[in-house]
């Protein structure tokens, strides 16, 4: 009897005066650690198809070839991919107008494309056009 | 719920990086292209086998959302030849908006 007398004297309770705090500590964890994976990457419009060829005044052009060994060529003159963004950008400062024409050929790596294109946007050159690789 | 998240993978692709990157301004009008670096193509979960089929497959698509952007999620070691073909029969299906998956530079 005395057991029992005991048991209903002291109830015994898990202390929960804390769990406020490890409901929040859990929700601060999580919000701070889940990334949500956004898209995030370089936007271009392409060209409508078979849309017909428009005459451009060549003063208007920049060739910009892309080899299949990772060379750039700025109007047939090889430049480093880091000289890109100035190169163009002082040729937009003499000609608003300035197309960008990139080339590349079959086996020329993505990542150079990329590069390439990226030093573009850098430079400001809004009108770029797509030219179909070489064959090689 | 608010959150929503992929349920397909696609390849595996070690993305190029870029520093003038923008997000893409949607999720639900984006339809996902997939290539490494062995030239394989993925349409979100569609395995594309021959590059002229993406033709329909992305037309359909377009008529389905004529918001459709094309996100390339690009292997960096892939080559220019199979991108270009991509981007060749993505003009012929008018889906013109793309969109170069990349990393942020560190």
């Amino acid at each position: 009897m005395a057991i029992k007398r005991r048991r209903e004297r002291g109830e015994i309770e898990i202390p929960s005066a804390s769990l406020p705090d490890i409901v929040f500590q859990l929700l601060i964890f999580f919000l701070v650690t889940t990334t949500i994976d956004v898209d995030k990457g370089l936007d271009l419009v392409l060209p409508p198809p078979g849309s017909t060829q428009i005459e451009i005044a060549k003063k208007n052009i920049t060739n910009l070839l892309i080899n299949d060994s990772g060379q750039i060529l700025i109007d047939e003159e090889v430049v480093p991919v880091e000289e890109v963004d100035n190169i163009i950008r002082d040729k937009l400062l003499e000609n608003d107008k300035l197309i960008v024409s990139v080339k590349t050929a079959r086996k020329t790596k993505y990542n150079i494309y990329i590069k390439v294109l990226d030093q573009l946007k850098k430079a400001g050159a809004t009108r770029i056009s797509i030219a179909e690789p070489e064959e090689s | 719920m608010s959150t929503v998240l992929r349920e397909y993978t696609g390849l595996k692709v070690s993305l190029p990086e870029a520093s003038k990157i923008e997000k893409l301004p949607t999720k639900r009008h984006v339809t996902t292209i997939w290539v490494d670096r062995f030239n394989n193509v993925v349409d979100d979960d569609v395995t594309v086998k021959k590059v002229s089929d993406l033709r329909t497959i992305v037309y359909n698509k377009l008529v389905a959302d004529p918001q459709l952007i094309v996100s390339l999620r690009v292997d960096k070691d892939a080559d220019m030849g199979i991108i270009s073909d991509i981007q060749q029969e993505l003009r012929k299906a008018n889906a013109l908006r793309v969109n170069y998956s990349a990393l942020p530079t560190h």
